[in-house]
């Protein structure tokens, strides 16, 4: 009788606890374990969109330095970070789609001895912005560069957007419907295309030449129109499925999934660096405190990875040797293989902070 | 002296004689800790102003009771194509059965984020059942049956399974008995096999809309707003942080603690009255 009142009392809590834990982003397969014993793990966390490139990368790093076995985590960017800095996950090698990133929340957040957790940022990659879609995409025959603004903007039109609370592509995207409006002389495309299908609309202002984006605190959709998504890569599978029709992302990850695109202007895709100075006219702002020390203000700028060894990596040699190996022939190889445009040459924000054995990359 | 003897033997012989459920009943303790300190834990770190407040918006309140609903009308669309199967998975041989059940448990295993995008490749509106039920009006992306596929998908195999334990459990001659007595294969369904078998086809039915309530993997993939609570959980802690997130977390935990527990003390107290 008592074992069934245990039984019970067991099955009572098994239940409660299949009903009231969550599940988190299932995280994406790391490499076999370690069964020799004695490999070093290294820890890399990336951008979700240097996915692709990192695999492969991962899997020719391993087979080129046997004792070391590389794990990678994928998240949007700034999560990258906060799974450092807010969640204290152990990491060795921090790879995100926005160089600013790093400066803006590892080198002004501080561990527990009161170090920063980063000091040096190196820059390998770029990336353009374009728009994607599927060939059944409404509107898909008559789209071009010059009426693909008007195309989405159309109240039928679903438009896939990625939440510029979290992920890089969502406020670049936003960038980039402003830049479009001096681009083409059109006023309100960032309001006619996303800002106003918010129940908090989108709003943008403009001072000294400046545009800055208000994003607001509750981003709720409250039309058809606009699909919101926390990851850009969900949108693309929303796009292979029919169910969106546009999104704007990152060229290189539309390249891998084989969706179609729409290349857009130099001016605003924050592709060139040419046109930084145009690019730093408009300016996201997050209109509400959400880090415990940091506002984010996000800057128009090109499109620049950020690269970076946290200071409190526990394998900073094999993390070194990551950073040798993406950024040398082989993991250049890799980029354009996998249409990564690499930065060249790679750039360094902070030569004299790096480890000796990265410093004569930096010439 | 000899009383502490006395009582030292008794508590031996005690041990001695109980050995099993002592030793059972430790192994116990720890699972049910290792469930309960976590819980524990969500509900006590975030503190009574924060719980208060998130209990008072309306956001969150919307949220859950969106979660809870589009998980019962779930268990309930599983218990109506759900139960038939499992009747028939108990009480019939046919070629490939095993087949049929071994495919009725993947769901369990298949990551869920596959299988919420498998199901968008299915139910998009580029494809076929997707087209189909555009034509209806009905969307998968963005809905409530958007999130109600994800939640019956990883959810439904709870409740077929219990239910064919339930069934399996139930004498066949019982059946056999009311047949010779006159009765329809109907009647003896639902006047013997059913009611015999219904404890287990009711924990099922739990266990499957506990589990659409916790399902968070499949739905965001479909569904992103109308929000359910697992997904506002993680919004919550995506653009705020674990202070933001961890409030939501707890009243979630202490409502479900409600339903649950309240159930399994009304399964009880039911099978005492039969």
């Amino acid at each position: 009788m008592k074992i069934k009142v245990l039984i019970c009392l067991l099955l009572a809590m098994v239940s409660l606890a299949t009903a009231c834990t969550t599940s988190g982003p299932s995280p994406v397969p790391s490499s076999p374990g370690n069964l020799g014993g004695k490999k070093t793990n290294l820890i890399v966390f990336e951008a979700d969109s240097l996915m692709v490139p990192f695999a492969q990368i991962q899997k020719e790093f391993e087979q080129a330095n046997t004792t070391i076995n590389v794990e990678i985590q994928a998240h949007g960017s700034i999560q990258v970070i906060r799974q450092v800095t807010e969640l204290g996950q152990d990491v060795d090698v921090v790879a995100v789609a926005d160089d600013s990133l790093i400066p803006m929340l590892m080198y002004q957040t501080m561990m527990p001895d009161g170090k920063p957790y980063a000091n040096w940022d190196i820059m390998p990659a770029t990336n353009e912005l374009v728009l994607a879609y599927n060939p059944k995409s409404k509107y898909a025959d008559e789209i071009n560069a010059s009426n693909w603004y008007q195309i989405i903007s159309r109240p039928d039109v679903r438009l896939g957007f990625a939440d510029p609370r979290m992920d890089s592509v969502g406020y670049r995207t936003l960038m980039a419907m402003k830049l479009a409006e001096s681009y083409y002389g059109v006023d309100d495309i960032m309001e006619n295309t996303i800002g106003k299908y918010f129940s908090m609309p989108i709003t943008a202002n403009e001072e000294n030449g400046t545009s800055t984006i208000h994003v607001p605190e509750l981003l709720e959709p409250t039309d058809n129109h606009m699909v919101l998504r926390g990851a850009h890569m969900e949108l693309l599978a929303l796009l292979e499925s029919g169910d969106i029709d546009y999104t704007i992302d990152y060229k290189s990850t539309v390249i891998q999934d084989g969706l179609d695109y729409l290349e857009l202007p130099p001016e605003i895709n924050l592709g060139n660096v040419n046109y930084a100075q145009n690019y730093q006219k408009v300016v996201v702002k997050l209109d509400y405190q959400r880090f415990k020390t940091v506002n984010p203000v996000f800057q128009g700028l090109p499109i620049v990875y950020g690269m970076t060894i946290a200071n409190n990596s526990k394998n900073k040699q094999a993390a070194i040797k990551f950073i040798q190996f993406v950024l040398g022939p082989e993991g250049q190889r890799i980029f354009q293989d996998c249409n990564q445009p690499e930065l060249i040459p790679p750039e360094c924000d902070n030569v004299s902070a790096l480890p000796d054995p990265l410093k004569p990359l930096f010439h | 002296m000899s009383v502490t003897l006395t009582v030292v033997r008794a508590i031996r012989d005690y041990l001695v004689k109980h050995r099993l459920l002592i030793i059972f009943g430790i192994l116990g303790l720890l699972i049910v800790l290792f469930v309960l300190i976590p819980l524990a834990k969500i509900v006590f770190l975030s503190n009574k102003e924060a719980l208060l407040q998130t209990l008072l918006d309306p956001t969150t309140m919307k949220s859950i009771l969106l979660t809870l609903y589009a998980a019962l009308i779930t268990a309930v669309i599983g218990f109506i194509l759900g139960v038939p199967l499992a009747y028939i998975l108990a009480r019939n041989t046919f070629p490939f059965k095993g087949i049929v059940e071994g495919l009725i448990d993947l769901p369990i295993v298949v990551p869920h984020t596959a299988a919420g995008i498998a199901l968008l490749f299915v139910f998009g509106r580029n494809f076929l059942l997707g087209k189909w039920f555009n034509s209806i009006g009905v969307h998968f992306v963005d809905s409530l049956a958007g999130i109600i596929i994800a939640m019956l998908f990883v959810s439904v195999p709870f409740l077929i399974n219990s239910a064919k334990d339930g069934f399996r459990k139930v004498d066949v001659r019982m059946e056999k008995v009311a047949r010779t007595l006159g009765a329809s294969p109907w009647q003896v369904f639902h006047r013997v096999t059913f009611p015999l078998a219904w404890r287990s086809i009711l924990a099922g039915t739990l266990m499957m809309w506990a589990r659409g309530i916790s399902e968070f993997g499949a739905v965001v993939i479909l569904t992103y707003y109308p929000m359910v609570t697992s997904t506002l959980i993680y919004e919550r802690f995506e653009s705020y942080g674990l202070t933001q997130a961890i409030p939501v977390a707890a009243i979630l935990v202490i409502i479900c603690a409600f339903i649950f527990i309240g159930f399994r003390f009304l399964l009880q107290r039911d099978k005492k009255h039969d």
